[in-house]
């Protein structure tokens, strides 16, 4: 997954952690094969194969699933929830840290754009050639939900997922006392701003903090929104709440993208819990 | 962190959630076992002694019934699994035989004189085998005791749709019993012995709402034909004693739904089961179950139960009959009688590893005031119970 990912459970023995350890790993390591945008087996890779002819291809159930999920996370939020976002990763690049003219980004927005995708499940059409679907934005999210479900399913009823920062609890400490996740300061690595008590459901954090690059005193960061193909700005980090990591990240994602305003109105109409730093350091939690 | 409560999208969301197989496969949980279970329980039923002032009977003790049971659920290859049940039960004591007018109107019971002991072994086996989206059940069963024994085979399909957020399932049942009652030489009117047989369609429904909650609704109708009279009672009429004496059919229609829900402010889960029966005899019954399964630290469990009961009478039920009765039915049962009933229960539990270990107790009253029926004949012989069960249960790989 890229970055570090952690088990705690509590189990009856050694023997049993060491089963649902091994049964949760190869559920993630099963998705994240899957969907890797670097394996050329993937189903990224025949997906972005598709994309890059432009044409249409037939996808199995559970793309189709993930696809039904990012649809419908499109819808909610007005197009900024964008899988098809991955062109950007062409345009911005964050290891050679330069901003690309306005003329490179008018380019890319040509192919970029959901409504230029027409999902007729379980077929997906690329009306557009060269264009690029990238499901970091929820894969690992989902594999989180399904690590937790399936320790569920090992009677698991105590425990903590994180990949990569996104959280979910199986259940409280067996005393019932929540786990409390630390909310990583934007600005200062190792200097938590927050503790937040997590019984169960899922924690997850998007922030400008993770990929980026300094500019002329401009931070540039991975979250582009689809919109204008420039990085959002209006927030150093949103962190949310929900039952499932899926929910909480596109939530996260979404309301980082629409900054401190909209995203708050958005995240309080959606029901979600959330804690929000804006470009200035303030928290509104 | 700032808290709403506003779930529309929310909802929306979260339906396309539960969507994804990784996360609802292991929720609906529809596939083969890939573990087994043991589950051992030792229980000891007592029925309390009938009051003084109901029963013209110096003996006033009722049924105490020793109760083993034991339930394996084991794979069987990839893709299916067995269930097997057994159930061995020791009975002994009186039951009611009959009822006449006591001296003051109200009718007494009379209870069967010698002390009845008998024993019953149930075995019943199921083997359910599963496709991608579709599984299949047959189950046979066989029950025996000294007068009785009753063979019985049932067949179910379950279809899941919707990602395996629904499944419908339709089920098919068929039983066939055999009564040989003891002393009928001693009882002239009692049969030597006789046949019964039952058939059941059922089709139900299961839905996960949510990773908190599922419903169930099923609808079940059932018909009994042959000799489903009680060969042991006996009815007064006037002056003579006739066989309890019921139609040789039986239709009954029931609907039950039920709920789970897992609270997770409590740590805990409520199940509600509602059920509605009416049969062609006349009798209409409203079931209601609760439970509230209290999660707690360190593996402890704690779960009260409550169940209310009320029923209507059978058309030809009556505590005593006149000799200008003409019907060809009558019964004194009092199971056949308009009564309520109230049960509570509490079980506490304790898992440790693999074994989880269970103390339950169930107080049980029956009363023609509980009935929701309007003035109801009270029947002397309603009983009254308790049960305690020691429970072990195991899993292993």
């Amino acid at each position: 997954m890229g970055s570090p990912c952690e088990f705690q459970l509590y189990c009856h023995s050694q023997r049993e952690f060491d089963q649902c350890c091994l049964a949760a790993e190869n559920e993630v390591i099963r998705l994240e094969k899957k969907y890797s945008r670097y394996l050329n087996n993937s189903v990224t890779a025949e997906i972005n194969s598709a994309a890059n002819n432009g044409g249409s291809i037939t996808l199995d159930e559970e793309t189709s699933a993930i696809i039904d999920f990012a649809d419908q996370c499109y819808q909610l939020s007005d197009g900024l929830f964008d899988l098809s976002s991955g062109y950007f990763r062409n345009l911005w690049n964050f290891k050679s840290r330069t901003v690309p003219s306005s003329a490179k980004i008018m380019e890319a927005l040509a192919f970029v754009g959901w409504s230029k995708v027409t999902w007729n499940r379980p077929t997906l059409t690329f009306n557009q050639r060269g264009m690029e679907l990238d499901f970091g934005g929820c894969v690992k999210e989902y594999a989180v939900d399904a690590a937790t479900s399936l320790l569920k399913t090992m009677d698991i009823s105590s425990g903590i997922i994180d990949l990569g920062g996104d959280i979910a609890a199986i259940g409280p400490h067996p005393d019932g006392a929540p786990w409390l996740i630390g909310i990583r300061h934007p600005r200062k690595k190792d200097d938590p701003v927050a503790m937040i008590p997590l019984a169960s459901g899922a924690l997850t954090s998007s922030g400008d903090y993770e990929r980026y690059f300094i500019e002329d005193g401009h931070r540039y960061c991975h979250i582009i929104n689809p919109a204008t193909g420039m990085p959002a700005n209006q927030c150093q980090s949103v962190s949310v709440m929900a039952d499932q990591a899926i929910i909480a990240g596109a939530a996260s994602t979404i309301a980082f993208l629409m900054g401190p305003q909209k995203g708050q109105s958005w995240l309080e109409e959606m029901g979600l819990s959330y804690l929000m730093i804006d470009s200035k350091g303030n928290i509104d939690r | 962190m700032k808290k709403n409560l506003r779930p529309s999208n929310l909802a929306l969301l979260t339906a396309s959630a539960l969507a994804l197989p990784a996360i609802s496969q292991h929720l609906s949980a529809a596939g083969p076992t890939t573990t087994s279970k043991i589950k051992m329980h030792v229980g000891s039923y007592q029925e309390e002694d009938i009051q003084e002032e109901k029963t013209l009977s110096a003996n006033r003790g009722r049924y105490d019934v020793d109760i083993g049971q034991f339930y394996l659920l084991t794979p069987a290859g990839e893709s299916g699994e067995f269930t097997l049940n057994l159930a061995y039960e020791k009975m002994s004591g009186a039951s009611p035989w009959f009822t006449l007018p006591g001296l003051d109107g109200e009718a007494v019971q009379i209870m069967s004189g010698a002390t009845i002991a008998d024993q019953r072994t149930d075995t019943a086996l199921s083997y359910k085998h599963f496709w991608e989206s579709f599984a299949l059940q047959f189950n046979t069963g066989l029950s025996d005791e000294d007068d009785y024994r009753a063979k019985n085979l049932g067949i179910s399909l379950h279809q899941e749709l919707n990602n395996g957020l629904t499944e419908v399932a339709l089920a098919f049942a068929y039983s066939r019993d055999k009564l040989r009652p003891s002393d009928s030489e001693q009882f002239l009117d009692r049969v030597e012995s006789a046949d019964k047989y039952l058939q059941e369609f059922g089709a139900t429904l299961t839905q996960v709402i949510n990773t908190s909650t599922i419903v169930q609704t099923s609808l079940n109708y059932e018909t009994q034909w042959g000799f489903l009279s009680d060969p042991y009672k006996v009815v007064f009429v006037g002056n003579k004693i006739l066989p309890d004496t019921r139609p040789d059919t039986r239709y009954a229609l029931s609907w039950t739904t039920d709920m789970r829900h897992y609270v997770d402010a409590a740590n805990a889960a409520v199940k509600v089961k509602y059920r509605w029966f009416s049969d062609s005899w006349g009798v209409n019954s409203h079931t209601l179950d609760l439970q509230w399964h209290q999660n707690l630290p360190r593996d402890w469990a704690i779960i009260p139960s409550l169940r209310i009961y009320s029923q209507s009478q059978a058309n030809f039920f009556d505590n005593t009959f006149t000799e200008s009765t003409t019907d060809t039915f009558h019964s004194n049962d009092y199971r056949l009688s308009a009564y309520g009933a109230r049960s509570i229960g509490l079980e506490v539990r304790k898992k440790l590893g693999n074994y989880a270990l269970g103390l339950s107790y169930k107080k049980y009253r029956s009363a023609a005031e509980y009935s929701f029926s309007e003035s109801p004949t009270e029947a002397p012989g309603l009983v009254d119970f308790s049960l305690l069960t020691l429970k072990l249960e195991m899993e292993f790989l």
